[in-house]
């Protein structure tokens, strides 16, 4: 199976209809009467058995089909969907996923486990079924399919037809014939198929003379196809056309709803409806005729709208019961979301290797553009530094939009938490709302993907430990109902994830005893509270005797730590007795390219990420302020760490009438100041990781070619604020007072 | 793709010999609707027509159309074999007023 293949692209499909399913199931456990959810997970599980029919993968058909069987009741009110189906529907989801992997990569075999759970689930769904028919009685009876032809919905409810041919609706898109399909070709391939009973070719698409584009393609057909041929060959036919067509297939013996749904579906052609219901041997002529008389003395009452009118007619027919009502709502609903899934997807669907090359080209354009810069500057030609910058301008642009196309929102990762919200607490006994800020919150794709694990971690161990037993939180005056929120922001070129609960907070006594057990800290040591908490994430801190089923709280957080490092971001957690934790994750937007600020050191350059940047300074001007002592800096009365990069990296010293700067930095909420040479200005940083050997490097994160060719350092901010603070303290949370009075004479 | 015209009275004749396809769909649907627009009958002699496809059957339909609409007379007065072809895989004789021939 390659990526190109089609049995992929029904893969992919398939995973975003069965995520979709979720979302909707999940949603009606709140509001169980939305028709729209029904039909999205209705939508979901009969578009994965025509896809699958069509290549043959029987397995799921025969699965799904008997799930479409009990939701197709469910849509039409005739089976509630208590919570005990809905459960059924979600593992029912978790069993496709599989299947569908299984059929369409053949590497893939099915856990006998999963498959006696699909039995199973199948086995229950006709239990469901056979009692409904049972308890329906006589009136399914009389209709019940006595000779099956292949193919026919014997299981579906409702009135069926008698009709005892396929019927196909053919709707031809504007650009059929400029992409050098003939509609005739298609006919002539069902000619071949079987017996075309009756075929209307449809004219009232053609517009005016004057409106009309002869290259265009206007032609609609209705066919009553009598064949013993498969469904599957059927559907071939319209394998290359299936885009810009509208393509309807019922077979035979169909339920009434289907011929509804598709008259309900061809807004233009209601002055039709009549020929084709009769055509479709759904209702008798007299029906038909009474029906439209009566539309038209309405219409002649109310001049009205084309959309209005076969409103009415649907009414006409309810009223005078020749339909079930519904028959005609269902139909209805799915014509609105038919037009609504329209809207939705217009998605184009790309290789991510293909992207990753393109921004690769794009980092390294940007390179050989700063090169050319330099090089005609130096040239001091005014009418081509001109047109360099104006290239150097698109370039940016270029670079922004590519890296833009990685991004994606991160709401998809969160409404993944729904399901897992939903089953653990079950699980647990628990009552726990999941609430969701910031869906539309984009980062890199590669981040969100790595950054599923982690949270899911934190979820867990939020819904384990931090959320208490209904019945403690009542005691403890708390709302029985947890709530555990999951937030997303961006924060100053970095991407903030929280994950808050409000449930018991952190135990600081336990960690403390615990810490000291296992000699993380020793008795001497003073720690503040959010040092304390923060202890969770050192390595060795978790322990075997933690671990429930689930989780155990501080289980596995140095490893959450440690993948979020790996994403350049970092972890912190914040916790208040009796009113919850919270962890954020603040990660990079990219990974690839970042705006850098160029300074120098000597002779060697360096890059801070722009976005870390918070002044710059002359260092001489502020040391003949007296705002500079030993290691201090007071900027505005806050007090601010500051170190030499010169002696930092042992460099040099090359001649003393240098006129140092610093910049102040900001990583989180500390702040530190980097003295250096020279500050060269802004920078386009392609960032090239370095090799495996710089791996323990503390201070620098990677390195970028200069337009010179030369190579520049890029700092990792995070790494020396950490490192500057912990060499000279966190003098803001000691308050500033304490060191205010040394830097006063 | 040549169309003849000539007209008697209130009558126009075109006779169309040649591709009634995509190529000529254009040039097919201004000519025809330029004469109807003079006359109140038309008459299509079709026997030279060689090829056709959707695109010259929709130009014909189109023309149908605009007769019914108007309430002129359209007249497929002769006809190719290969027309006849698309005439019977769409199922139009009633719309063209033809009789549906006699099948071997």
């Amino acid at each position: 199976m390659t990526k190109e293949s089609p049995q992929y692209t029904f893969l992919l499909e398939s995973r975003e209809l069965l995520d979709e399913m979720e979302t909707s199931l999940l949603a009606l456990e709140n509001e169980p009467d939305n028709s729209e959810l029904i039909n999205a997970v209705f939508r979901a599980i009969h578009t994965i058995k025509g896809t699958g029919g069509v290549f043959g993968f029987d397995s799921i058909v025969e699965f799904t089909h008997i799930a479409e069987s009990v939701l197709d009741k469910v849509r039409d009110g005739e089976i509630a969907l208590d919570s005990d189906l809905t459960a059924d529907m979600l593992k029912t989801k978790d069993c496709l996923e599989v299947l569908v992997e299984a059929a369409v990569d053949e590497s893939v075999k099915v856990d006998p486990a999963l498959q006696a759970q699909a039995d199973q689930l199948a086995q229950r769904f006709s239990e469901i079924i056979a009692q409904e028919a049972s308890e329906a009685g006589e009136q399914t009876d009389q209709n019940a399919p006595e000779n099956q032809a292949p193919e026919t919905a014997s299981s579906e409810s409702g009135k069926k037809s008698p009709s005892d041919f396929w019927h196909i609706s053919l709707r031809f898109g504007p650009d059929s014939l400029r992409n050098g399909f003939d509609p005739a070709s298609i006919v002539h391939f069902l000619k071949q198929t079987g017996e075309i009973v009756d075929l209307t070719t449809l004219v009232n698409r053609i517009p005016k003379p004057a409106d009309m584009d002869p290259e265009s393609c206007y032609l609609g057909f209705e066919v009553s196809l009598r064949t013993e041929a498969e469904r599957s060959e059927i559907d071939s036919a319209f394998e290359f056309v299936q885009d810009d067509c509208d393509i309807v297939i019922i077979p035979p013996n169909s339920v009434i709803s289907r011929y509804i749904d598709l008259i309900n579906n061809a807004p233009d052609e209601a002055e039709l409806l009549g020929e084709i219901l009769i055509k479709s041997g759904v209702l008798t002529a007299d029906d038909i005729q009474d029906a439209l008389n009566s539309q038209a003395q309405n219409e002649l009452s109310n001049e009205d709208s084309n959309s209005a009118a076969r409103k009415r007619l649907g009414e006409v027919l309810v009223e005078e019961n020749k339909v079930e009502q519904v028959v005609v709502d269902a139909a209805l609903d799915r014509q609105k979301q038919v037009r609504s899934m329209k809207t939705e997807r217009k998605y184009l669907r790309i290789d991510a290797s293909k992207l990753d090359s393109l921004i690769n080209l794009v980092g390294e354009l940007v390179i050989a553009g700063a090169g050319t810069s330099l090089l005609v500057k130096n040239t001091g030609d005014s009418r081509l530094i001109e047109s360099t910058s104006l290239m150097s301008r698109l370039v940016e642009e270029i670079r922004d939009s590519s890296l833009r196309l990685r991004m994606v929102e991160i709401g998809e990762t969160f409404n993944r938490f729904n399901r897992v919200v939903r089953d653990l607490s079950n699980e647990l006994g628990k009552d726990i709302r999941l609430e969701i800020e910031g869906k539309e919150t984009e980062l890199d794709k590669t981040v969100v993907e790595k950054v599923g694990d982690p949270l899911m971690h934190l979820v867990r161990n939020a819904i384990d430990h931090g959320i208490e037993m209904p019945e403690d939180r009542t005691s403890a005056g708390k709302p029985a109902q947890g709530t555990l929120k999951l937030n997303a922001y961006h924060d100053s070129g970095n991407i903030v994830i929280e994950v808050s609960d409000d449930g018991k907070g952190l135990d600081k006594e336990k960690i403390l005893t615990k810490a000291l057990e296992k000699n993380i800290i020793t008795h001497e040591q003073t720690l503040s509270d959010h040092d304390i908490y923060r202890l969770i994430f050192h390595p060795g801190f978790s322990t075997a005797a933690a671990v429930t089923n689930i989780s155990g709280r501080g289980v596995g957080m140095d490893v959450v730590k440690q993948n979020i490092e790996a994403l350049r971001g970092t972890v912190d957690v914040t916790s208040e007795p009796g009113k919850g934790s919270t962890i954020s994750i603040r990660l990079p937007l990219t990974l690839a390219i970042i705006d850098g600020f160029l300074v120098s050191v000597g002779k060697v350059s360096y890059v801070v990420p722009l976005d870390m940047v918070v002044e710059c300074l002359e260092f001489t001007d502020l040391e003949e302020q007296g705002l500079i002592q030993h290691n201090y800096l007071n900027m505005r009365g806050e007090v601010v760490p500051f170190v030499r990069l010169r002696s930092l990296f042992g460099e040099e010293q090359t001649s003393q009438d240098v006129h140092e700067n610093i910049i102040i930095v900001r990583s989180g909420n500390l702040k530190a100041g980097l003295i250096v040479d020279e500050l060269l200005g802004e920078f386009q940083t392609v960032i090239k990781p370095l090799g495996r050997l710089f791996k323990n490097l503390r201070s620098i994160s990677g390195s970028t070619i200069l337009g010179s060719g030369e190579v520049a350092m890029i700092l990792d901010i995070a790494g020396l604020v950490e490192q500057i603070t912990a060499l000279y303290g966190n003098v803001n949370e000691q308050k500033a007072a304490a060191a205010a009075p040394a830097l006063s004479h | 793709m040549q169309i003849k015209l000539s007209q008697n009275g209130d009558t126009s004749n075109a006779q169309i010999e040649g591709e009634l396809t995509i190529y000529t769909a254009t040039e097919l649907k201004e000519q025809l609707l330029q004469e109807f627009g003079k006359c109140k009958q038309l008459q299509l002699d079709l026997s030279g027509v060689e090829e056709v496809d959707s695109a010259g059957m929709q130009i014909l339909l189109l023309v149908r159309k605009q007769a019914i609409a108007e309430e002129k007379t359209l007249t497929l007065s002769k006809t190719s074999e290969s027309l006849e072809c698309y005439i019977d895989l769409f199922n139009l004789w009633d719309f063209f007023q033809l009789n549906v021939p006699e099948k071997a």
